[in-house]
């Protein structure tokens, strides 16, 4: 299973039918070859699930090094003063920006923790927009990570 | 006799992360084997895969049905075990899975804050999930709020804004 062509698809914005596709191209073929179509169906479904769990991880590691970058700022920053963060991926594809600011430290005799409200800009000048957010982030053994834990099942509605 | 199958193949995929397995594998063979089934009882194609694909959509939601609700068995034991917390005491979750779709989990956890009113009550947390990893313990720190819905203490952290989903769906 190739990669590349995956990575190059999946950078479509909104491309959730890319393991689809694969699964469709890998499972004709082998339909095609063996002149079975239960096999081609079998094929596909396999690489469906392989194809759609690349997508997923690969879409998670872009998330997760945002997140990192967000963190890594946040981190040693005094409250209330603000500073820039940006996040620039090895495809050079959904590069974000933006400012943060610690909104209060969280200190429990568990672990350090902040609040953090962050902005994604876009634009510059007059034309500048700017989205703000809040996470928090907690520091780990191997840094500050993000912290912020999933919502409720009763609230996953679409999300699954 | 769906659910069962559901169950058996969850079992099979007993390791977190695996929701893209089942996800595609459960879905599919359950519209294969719809389709085979309508397909012995009616002649005509459209319809066999007509049902196929309704079976197919079927058995999704079942899976999904399933990890709703063993995690949300997850999410409760952390919001009982925040419950009769006061802030800055460090107190213990667990939890075991009878389906293993997820693993059993446990940690410490902490409230920080109390947020309230009249007709509210709720505790923000800091919460470990603690795994060991050849003899060394990694320990993992998230937040989250808990709120007391009648007499039971429940998750209350709402969803993301939909503009930071991303590869959430």
């Amino acid at each position: 299973m190739k990669i590349w062509p995956l990575l190059a698809v999946l950078l479509l914005a909104g491309c959730n039918t890319t393991a689809q596709v694969a699964a469709v191209v890998a499972g004709g073929a082998a339909g095609g070859v063996t002149g079975n179509p239960a096999v081609g169906f079998l094929i596909g479904v396999a690489v469906d699930a392989g194809a759609n769990y690349v997508v997923r991880y690969y879409g998670r590691s872009r998330q997760g090094a945002e997140q990192d970058a967000i963190a890594e700022v946040a981190g040693e920053l005094p409250v209330g003063t603000e500073a820039a963060w940006k996040i620039e991926h090895d495809i050079p594809i959904g590069n974000e920006h933006g400012g943060l600011r610690v909104v209060r430290a969280i200190d429990t005799p568990l672990a350090a923790c902040r609040e953090v409200a962050f902005s994604v800009d876009e634009g510059r000048g007059e034309k500048l927009k700017r989205a703000w957010f809040t996470a928090d982030i907690c520091k780990q053994a191997a840094g500050w990570k993000w912290a912020s834990a999933e919502p409720a099942v009763e609230r996953w509605g679409f999300l699954q | 006799m769906l659910s069962r199958c559901l169950v058996l193949l969850a079992c099979a995929g007993a390791l977190s992360g695996c929701g893209s397995v089942l996800t595609a594998s459960t879905a599919d063979v359950a519209g294969i084997a719809g389709a085979g089934i309508a397909n012995a009882v009616n002649k005509s194609p459209a319809a066999a895969t007509g049902i196929g694909l309704g079976v197919a959509a079927g058995a999704n939601i079942g899976l999904q049905y399933v990890e709703r609700d063993v995690h949300r068995a997850e999410q409760d034991q952390i919001a009982q075990a925040a419950g009769p917390l006061a802030p800055g005491i460090v107190g213990h979750w667990s939890v075991a899975h009878s389906i293993p779709i997820e693993d059993d989990e446990h940690g410490d956890l902490v409230v920080t804050r109390l947020v309230g009113a009249d007709d509210f009550n709720c505790k923000e947390i800091v919460f470990s999930v603690d795994t060991m990893d050849k003899k060394v313990l990694n320990r993992a720190f998230y937040t989250a709020t808990v709120c007391l819905d009648g007499a039971k203490w429940k998750w209350a952290s709402a969803e993301p804004a939909t503009a930071r989903w991303g590869s959430l769906q």
